[in-house]
């Protein structure tokens, strides 16, 4: 994998760092441009997240009713943020049956890979999407109305691979967005010349001032846990350690650097590594899930794409994840990565482990990104993922009779991230596909509603479709 | 000894009859199994000191202390036992729930904090306003928490309540605050039943003034004690078996008390939780949308009718009143709609009476998608009989015969089951219950006809531990459920493990009589066991948790 920094927005390296300088200027400027519900509203952020292959699987992350269902064990990591997520299942892939593909109707990871664009694939190429995905479509706009930030997107991911999730038409022609992988390069892009702190006093003392009101509510509430526990002896050690410690690591987290109030401070670089090692894959999204908060805090950037692998990608995890070998397959791949097993059938127990893995590794990253979008306070004083949607969908889904790999119906989204009190979270939400392929087309424009929810969400009320799906206007199920 | 003249002096022990004296408190029933009690009884309980409040006691509780309900689906669900009504002792928050909680807890907070700013009429400035929001926290902590603040915790509340200072938008952070604060705390979130030692009692603790009021009051109303029954804690009135029946009769004919009996009456019966959202849309479609949340609350209305507005409050009210027909949700399943193999509405031969024909229970025990008949079956035995239920050999689902075209649903699930006579006798048990239960769909639509066109047969016999148990309809299973003394005594055990916490152990037999003796004798009459085992000696005390020191 090239390790060359990737700048999808059409800046300069130079321009960017520059930028990055400037950033601690420019920051109150840019946030007034985004304020318009008061003085202390956080400007909005999207990030978007992209799994690839799917979980080959038509049941998705839940099952039950509206308020009352179970999230699916391989989709448990997210639990945590349960109250704040709206999971999805039996979705298609964006523009199934009405997007056109080389051959007729795209399918496969030719359809999936568009997920975020809607556009349909390009006669000579089934992998790449005619048109731009929607980061693309939120960071003009941006631009355009001076509410971007120095970096307009930030393209970041793990894995490596010849397609990518996320597209852009910069000079005319579809182009795919190579995502910066090296957390290292990431850094000296954004934050080598930086010093900014990107608040100002006022804003300083405000989210100060909310920190510290965190920990005195946390201060009570640890005491009691403490006390509880101790009257209770021996019985209240084995029932209350977990929850007395939870509570204590949620206060210890309010004093971790980085974590102070509007910080905005400049992180430590990352460690010069071979990033592309899937051994260190643990540490490299760390690294991210780092850059991106505080890209987020000190309102580099308000729109992040991360891959976590591209389209169909062979991408591989730490040996402790023990992922099982597979033989070679009829797509030419083998070995203990995720992309060859979705090439063996689900009658092979090794399969469902290595999608189990896989779907659970991308889930706990996702969990741990937000993890870090709720400790991390931005200027206004409160936590980032107040103003930050997390939306994370596959590339393809299943079938609950068939759920053999590459079906773009049946397809898992989950939108986190409450909006400012846009979004109706705590939900599960069922759409009309049961897998096949291209999969249902009302699900494929419900993915798509999806993506027009995530465009209006960033201020482009104007925009009431993405690609060539057709659609007209967003997902109001997700609403209050 | 000075036990007063009545039917429970027989049984010596037992504190069914208000009024002994608790100078000459009953000699303990020997921890040993008891035989002939009226349902098959069982061991099966750990004690534990400590008691999660459960979702519905949350909500009651935060409504009782705010006047405003955060919404129960946004707190964690609790973890189910397999069998029988939601018991929360020994269960504590894991660390994947915490901050779900937080979040909950949150929320509700910032959307209250106004309402309860204005409440506290708090007016002042500077240090004035902190000295007033101090005093409305410290009463307001006292009574969330159940117990009187630490010195150190009124310190730390101090510190929460720092930058009030008569300012709007400061006020509310520190009301917020401290609604986090206490909503958060430990001391709300469980109960603890710790008590202090009973000197030759080795296991047995005598429960604190607060503990016993706490339980009373959680068991009659779902929230903490009202200021009446506060009042109790500093004379320790509540010791006294006649005051805490007369408390308990004051609480459960309020409005909180109607709805905590609703509520242990449908966790006995598996149908606490919503169920009819989850059924497929092809059965859901018509229905209105709001049928989730209208079908509760007509099934509480059905239970507070068949308990509190006639004249015995017994299971046989609760299993043989006539549903409400005007009822919208039971009109809803009940009007004829449909052609041919597919018409569904009550008819005659419906005679949709009883708790167990609601659309609300019936829901809690069908597939998303089609008839159960084993799961209700399997339900119906081992909740409202008491009687165990092996679970299936590995590989019987696999053994299962292919239906046979032509035949009915019933002569095909009996088919499937006859590969051998180990599925046949084990089925025997349950799937007679369920067969009669086969004409309801997933959301209590009565089908005419089988899908075949036959008539329904839907007659079954069963044998239990309290003997054979007929029927030829879901109307009368129904009402010899409500009147078999077994299904009655299995009701009482439900209720004495919901007021515990916890399911029963051998140094329960005080109470465990005490419960039978009132199922037999009042014909299974649910405020009547309520009562008796609000009075029980037992009531006062707690088995130590295993590993209480």
């Amino acid at each position: 994998m090239s390790s060359k920094i990737v700048l999808p927005c059409g800046i300069s390296r130079r321009n960017l760092l520059v930028g990055s300088a400037l950033a601690g200027l420019l920051a109150p400027v840019l946030r007034m441009r985004d304020a318009q519900a008061g003085p202390t509203s956080a400007p909005r952020r999207v990030i978007l997240v992209f799994s690839p292959n799917g979980p080959m699987t038509a049941a998705g992350p839940a099952s039950g009713t509206e308020t009352g269902f179970t999230l699916h064990d391989w989709w448990k990591p997210l639990e945590r943020h349960r109250a704040e997520s709206i999971f999805m299942s039996h979705l298609s892939s964006t523009g199934a049956g009405i997007v056109p593909g080389p051959q007729g109707l795209a399918e496969g990871h030719g359809l999936g890979g568009g997920c975020f664009n809607g556009h349909g694939t390009m006669p000579n190429d089934e992998y790449m999407a005619r048109g731009e995905s929607i980061d693309q479509v939120i960071a003009k706009r941006l631009v355009a109305e001076n509410r971007a930030g120095v970096a307009r997107t930030l393209a970041w991911g793990l894995g490596s691979g010849s397609y990518d999730a996320f597209t852009s038409t910069g000079s005319g022609t579809p182009k795919p967005i190579v995502p910066q992988v090296s957390p290292e390069e990431a850094w000296k892009a954004l934050f080598a010349t930086f010093t900014g702190t990107g608040a100002t006093a006022e804003q300083k003392a405000r989210a100060a001032a909310a920190l510290a009101r965190k920990k005195s509510v946390l201060d009570f509430v640890n005491q009691d846990c403490a006390a509880l526990k101790s009257s209770l002896g021996a019985e209240g050690t084995r029932l209350l350690d977990e929850h007395c410690s939870t509570l204590r690591s949620m206060e210890k987290n309010l004093s971790l650097p980085g974590v102070t109030a509007g910080s905005c401070t400049k992180p430590p670089s990352p460690p010069t590594r071979s990033w592309t090692d899937p051994e260190l894959v643990d540490q490299q999204m760390g690294a991210f899930n780092d850059l991106i908060a505080m890209s987020l805090a000190c309102e580099l950037s308000h729109m992040v794409t991360f891959q976590l692998g591209p389209l169909g990608a062979r991408n591989r995890l730490a040996a402790r994840y023990g992922v099982p070998s597979s033989s070679t397959v009829d797509s030419g791949d083998s070995g203990p990565a995720h992309h060859p097993w979705t090439h063996q059938p689900k009658t092979n127990t090794n399969t469902v482990l290595a999608m189990k893995i896989f779907t659970t590794f991308y889930a706990e990253q996702v969990a741990l990104l937000v993890d870090k979008l709720k400790t991390t306070i931005d200027a206004s004083g409160k936590p980032l993922i107040d103003s930050t949607m997390v939306l994370w969908i596959s590339e393809l889904g299943g079938a609950p009779g068939n759920e053999n790999a590459h079906i773009t119906g049946s397809v898992p989204a989950v939108l986190i991230g409450k909006g400012q009190g846009l979004f109706k979270t705590g939900r599960y939400l069922k759409g009309p596909s049961n897998g096949g392929n291209p999969g249902n087309v009302d699900g494929g424009r419900m993915m798509a509603q999806l993506l027009v929810s995530m465009v209006q969400y960033m201020g482009l009320t104007n925009v009431n479709t993405v690609g060539a799906t057709g659609v007209n206007g967003p997902l109001t199920s997700l609403y209050v | 000894m000075k036990h007063r003249v009545g039917l429970c002096a027989l049984l010596g022990a037992i504190a069914a009859c208000y009024g002994y004296e608790e100078d000459a408190l009953p000699e303990p029933v020997p921890a040993t199994a008891l035989e002939g009690t009226s349902w098959p009884l069982r061991y099966e309980g750990s004690p534990s000191s400590l008691r999660r409040l459960s979702r519905d006691e949350l909500v009651t509780s935060m409504r009782e202390v705010t006047g405003a309900a955060p919404s129960r689906t946004s707190f964690p669900a609790e973890p189910r036992q397999v069998d029988g009504p939601l018991l929360t002792g020994g269960l504590a928050y894991i660390a994947t729930e915490v901050p779900t909680l937080q979040t909950a807890v949150s929320e509700f907070t910032t959307a209250i904090a106004p309402k309860m700013l204005s409440g506290t009429a708090c007016k002042s400035t500077a240090q004035g306003q902190r000295d007033c929001l101090q005093k409305w926290a410290l009463a307001f902590s006292e009574r969330v928490l159940r117990r009187t603040l630490r010195v150190d915790e009124g310190a730390k509340l101090q510190a929460v309540l720092a930058s009030a200072d008569g300012t709007v938008a400061n006020d509310l952070s520190v009301v917020e605050d401290v609604l986090t604060s206490v909503f958060l705390s430990p001391s709300f979130l469980y109960r603890t039943e710790i008590g202090t030692p009973i000197p030759n009692r080795a296991g047995i603790r005598k429960l604190t003034a607060i503990e016993l009021s706490t339980r009373l009051s959680f068991l009659s109303t779902m929230a903490p004690p009202d200021a009446a029954l506060r009042a109790f804690v500093s004379t320790g009135g509540l010791d006294d078996a006649q005051t805490r029946v007369r408390e308990f009769n004051r609480l459960v004919r309020s409005d909180l008390g109607k709805r905590a009996v609703s509520v242990l009456v449908l966790e006995w019966l598996g149908a606490n939780e919503p169920s009819l959202g989850k059924k497929s849309a092809k059965y859901t479609d018509g229905l209105p949308q709001d049928y989730e949340n209208t079908a509760r609350l007509s099934a509480d209305a059905s239970i507070v009718r068949a308990l509190f507005d006639g004249k015995s409050a017994t299971l046989a009210s609760l299993f043989s009143q006539n549903l409400d027909a005007s009822d919208p949700v039971i009109a809803a399943v009940a009007r004829m709609q449909g052609m041919g193999a597919t018409v569904t509405g009550d008819t005659a031969e419906t005679a949709r009476t009883g708790l167990l024909m609601h659309p609300q229970v019936l829901a809690a025990h069908t597939k998303e998608d089609g008839v159960s008949p084993f799961q209700i079956g399997v339900f119906l035995r081992k909740n409202l009989l008491c009687e165990a239920v092996s679970p299936p050999p590995p590989g019987a689902t696999a053994k299962a015969l292919p239906d046979v075209p032509g035949q009915s649903m019933r002569e095909n699930f009996e088919h499937k089951v006859s590969v051998s006579g180990e599925c046949k006798g084990c089925h025997a048990q349950f799937a007679p219950l369920g067969y009669a239960f086969l004409p309801f769909d997933p959301v209590g639509r009565w089908f005419a006809r089988d899908v075949t066109g036959k008539a329904w047969d839907l007659k079954g016999s069963i044998d239990t531990y309290s003997g054979p148990i007929s029927f030829d309809s879901p109307k009368s299973l129904s009402q010899n459920f409500g009147q078999s003394v077994q299904v009655q005594g299995c009701f009482a055990q439900a209720a004495l493990s919901w007021s515990l916490g916890r399911r029963l152990v051998k140094e329960d037999n005080a109470s465990i009589l005490a419960i039978d003796e009132v199922v037999k004798r009042t014909n299974g009459d649910v405020l009547e066991v309520l009562r008796t085992i609000v009075a029980a000696h037992d009531f006062t005390t707690a088995v130590a948790g295993k590993v209480n020191p």
